[in-house]
């Protein structure tokens, strides 16, 4: 990363800002701070008009929204991934030539948006009206009728609960003159009508009721009734939900409105932020200034841009105290799977970036772990085709490459271990033909020995682990702290290697054991001895003590590798078991169908759990295993000032 | 008398107990998914993926029952073990199975923590992934002693 510098004269901001976006490969940073400088005070202020970008913002939302009225009603299909379309500058500024056109679609749309949400609206309305009708609808009483001239109406409703003999009761001892009926009941509600005779005291049947747990229901926007009102809210129902067709009949035929649409948003989104980049610079009367950082490999093209325009600039080292933003460099293998460390964290700028090394780990355990060549190969080339079909971008287009690399390994191993859908070759054969063939692997079956796979996957996590202690010796070296390299790093690895050859050593030669006991000896005696040699004090005993102590977490380390085997197991014991009930149905054509069927639906089951295990696994074997080694995270994202746009992609060549 | 193979088949049964854990801890995660979902139906993929992390421990008690059955002859009907290697397969089954259970939980939980974590800042989801897969190394370690007491007891 360098920094750079620019200043330039007001003329060509727009220019160079611009250029700079269809470039998309500097970051600009926000050049506030230079105002606290106390050399700087009074010799410039802070660009950029806020209330402009504000406004922009508000049209493109504006714009955004008559895209998704459009989305959404018209009958479009919608692919697998959702990516930008291509598309050449020239043809872009012709689509918005048209912008004030543009513009009017826009208008149209969302008048007929906001018809179409105001009849929606409606229609919720009478719905929550009908339901309230509902319990009513027995009742042939006008609604309205709150009194005669000698009685009065109440209706309302109790809950179910409440003890009705009591009630009546109630009623009539204020007014003997009364009739209460239910009109109707439901789950939890009991609907009254009382009808009583009006008396001099001016007094509300409601008040004592409400003790009783009773609510008026008061339909005051009501005439006639109830089924009256039933009627006649069910046919304006239907007459708005005729005109919420009409609406979006109207809405689908503008279908082809779409395509400008989103132009017209992007090209928004995008003076949008070219108008907020500028609340990052600087100016004067006459001039600009603007400052970021680019990555080496664009530093050529952009000092042509700067050269063209005609500004001063400044390219620098960063500074000791600058921590600039983490771009991961990778080689062209690697590169899909800096998806995965960038899922992690970035590492830190002046740290180790280790996606070089560890993508070859990652592809080697992920095939271990799925081990079978049909899988592999269904996965490799599904992805292949994904990547063919589809110009995917960022994160998802480096997950589906890393998958159908991680694919390949998977074909690799799956030939090692002789599976191929499980043992769907040798079922296959004897159900289907009734003859026995025997596919032998190229290296050995885990299910007869898996004793040999687990010592060979612990021996894979060894090197694994040594070739991130190799990164971290590295590192310290670098950084001058070279003792702390022998005994952090070395001594361990020698007392692993040395604890290993004594353990196991026997088989190789009679001598391993002995060598391997006076490594690991004396390794854990330099470690006793060294490990407290940063504290003071008492800190020497217990640092030495501590850091031999540290074994066990070596032990855990290495032990995690067993899920190479286990998971690498379970892709050949589920596979078998798909193979095994699809060859239960019988023999001749009859098994030939059954396995067919179930295996189809089988094996796609045992692959997704396995890809899911295998993709999980062979993350936390990098993360928690291989990172917790040296790894130094927490570097910020390069965040280049480009074409943030949704739907196409520029390129200002065509 | 218990004869050795069914000793064996007993052994197969309680390792595919592992079963039980994935169960619960699948609908652990199944309702903090729901949860989250409610909130923003488009996280479904992710939120399926992370509630079938811990399906893994009823795979390895499936695995291991296999395992038994394939050591055994089970599905060729000729099983002839004899009442000791019963009892020692018998012990296979055990780790597996008993270890799959409370770790399923275990893993449950984390996952669900993971989901409702993924709710809220989707960009952490792959350290949510993390921390429950961190709790499938005991199913492993559980996995892997019943397979080597299986494959040395001499059957």
């Amino acid at each position: 990363m360098k920094k750079f510098s620019i200043i330039g004269l007001d003329t060509v901001k727009e220019d160079l800002i611009s250029r700079l976006m269809d470039l998309g490969a500097a970051q600009i940073n926000d050049a506030g701070a230079l105002l606290q400088d106390e050399e700087m005070q009074g010799l410039g202020e802070r660009d950029g008009d806020e209330e402009k970008a504000v406004s922009l913002d508000a049209y493109a939302n504006r714009v955004n929204t008559a895209v998704e009225t459009l989305e959404a009603n018209c009958d479009l299909k919608k692919p697998l991934f959702a990516t930008r379309r291509e598309m050449g500058r020239r043809e872009f500024n012709k689509i918005l030539e048209r912008r004030t056109e543009i513009s009017k679609n826009v208008e149209y749309i969302l008048r007929l948006n906001t018809r179409l949400h105001d009849r929606q609206e409606q229609i919720n309305k009478i719905n929550v009206n009908l339901v309230m009708l509902r319990p009513w609808l027995e009742y042939d009483l006008p609604l309205d009728l709150k009194e005669t001239r000698c009685v009065d109406f109440d209706l309302g409703f109790v809950p179910i609960t409440v003890d009705m003999e009591g009630l009546r009761a109630a009623v009539m001892e204020a007014n003997e003159n009364t009739i209460m009926k239910e009109i109707n009941r439901d789950r939890e509600m009991i609907y009254l009508v009382i009808i009583s005779t009006k008396r001099d005291v001016e007094q509300n049947n409601i008040d004592y009721l409400k003790m009783w747990g009773y609510t008026p229901m008061p339909f005051t926007d009501f005439h006639g009734t109830a089924k009256e009102n039933d009627e006649r809210l069910n046919q304006q129902i239907k007459e708005y939900e005729k005109e919420v067709e009409e609406i979006r009949a109207e809405i689908a035929k503008c279908g082809d409105m779409l395509p400008d649409m989103r132009c017209l948003q992007d090209e928004l989104t995008m003076e949008r932020d070219r108008q907020k980049v500028k609340s990052h610079l600087l100016k004067t009367k006459r001039t600009f200034y603007l400052e970021g950082w680019i990555p080496e490999t664009v530093i050529e093209r952009v000092t042509k841009i700067l050269e063209d325009e005609g500004c001063y600039y400044e390219f620098r080292d960063p500074n000791e105290d600058e921590t600039p933003p983490v771009l991961l460099n990778t080689t062209k293998f690697a590169n899909p799977f800096s998806a995965i460390t960038e899922m992690y964290s970035l590492p830190d700028y002046r740290g180790f970036d280790p996606t070089n090394i560890f993508a070859w780990f990652y592809a080697f355990f992920f095939g271990l772990m799925l081990s079978d060549a049909g899988y592999g190969l269904v996965l490799a080339v599904a992805c292949f085709i994904i990547l063919k079909k589809y110009p995917l971008e960022g994160t998802m287009k480096k997950m589906i490459s890393m998958f159908a690399i991680c694919g390949v390994f998977t074909i690799f191993w799956g030939v090692m271990f002789g599976g191929y859908f499980g043992d769907l070759i040798e079922v296959w054969a004897s159900t289907v033909m009734g003859k026995t063939i025997d596919i032998q692997p190229v290296w050995f079956d885990p299910m007869e020995d898996p004793t040999k796979l687990l010592i060979w996957s612990l021996v894979f996590g060894v090197i694994h682990l040594f070739t991130a202690m190799g990164i971290d010796m590295y590192m310290k070296i670098k950084r001058g702290h070279f003792w702390d390299a022998i005994f952090d790093d070395l001594i361990w690895m020698i007392v692993i290697v040395g604890g290993a050859c004594w353990l196991a050593g026997g088989s190789i030669s009679p001598a391993a054991p002995k060598i391997g006991m006076i490594l690991f000896v004396g390794g854990m005696v330099v470690l006793l001895l060294t490990g407290g040699r940063h504290n003071k004090g008492i800190g020497k005993v217990t640092g030495g003590l501590s850091n031999v102590y540290g074994i066990t977490s070596w032990i855990s380390d290495i032990l995690s590798y067993a899920r190479l085997l286990a998971l690498g197991l379970a892709t050949g014991v589920i596979a078998s078991v798909v193979n095994l009930l699809g060859s239960m149905a019988g023999t001749g054509v009859k098994g030939a169908i059954a396995l067919i069927v179930i295996g189809i639906f089988g094996h796609t089951f045992s692959m997704a759990i396995n890809v899911l295990g295998a993709f999980v696994h062979s993350s936390r074997l990098q993360f928690v295993e291989f990172f917790g080694k040296f790894y130094e995270d927490g570097g910020e994202p390069f965040q280049p000032f480009t074409q943030d746009t949704k739907y196409v992609r520029i390129d200002n060549e065509r | 008398m218990i004869t050795g193979n069914a000793l064996a088949i007993i052994g197969a049964a309680i390792a595919a107990l592992a079963g039980i854990g994935s169960g619960l801890g699948v609908g652990i995660a199944g309702q903090a998914a729901s949860g989250v979902l409610a909130e923003d139906p488009k996280k479904f993929g992710r939120t399926l993926l992370m509630q079938a992390l811990p399906g893994t421990q009823g795979i390895y008690g499936l695995l291991m029952a296999f395992l038994i059955f394939a050591r055994v002859g089970f599905f060729q009907g000729a099983m002839d073990v004899s009442p000791e290697q019963g009892w020692i397969i018998l012990a296979s089954g055990i780790p597996v199975g008993l270890i799959g259970v409370w770790s399923g939980v275990g893993q449950g939980k984390a996952a669900a923590a993971g989901i409702m974590l993924m709710g809220k800042r989707p960009d952490q989801m792959a350290k949510g992934i993390i921390y429950a897969a961190m709790v499938e190394t005991y199913a492993i370690f559980g996995l892997l002693i019943s397979i080597l007491i299986l494959f040395n007891s001499g059957v």
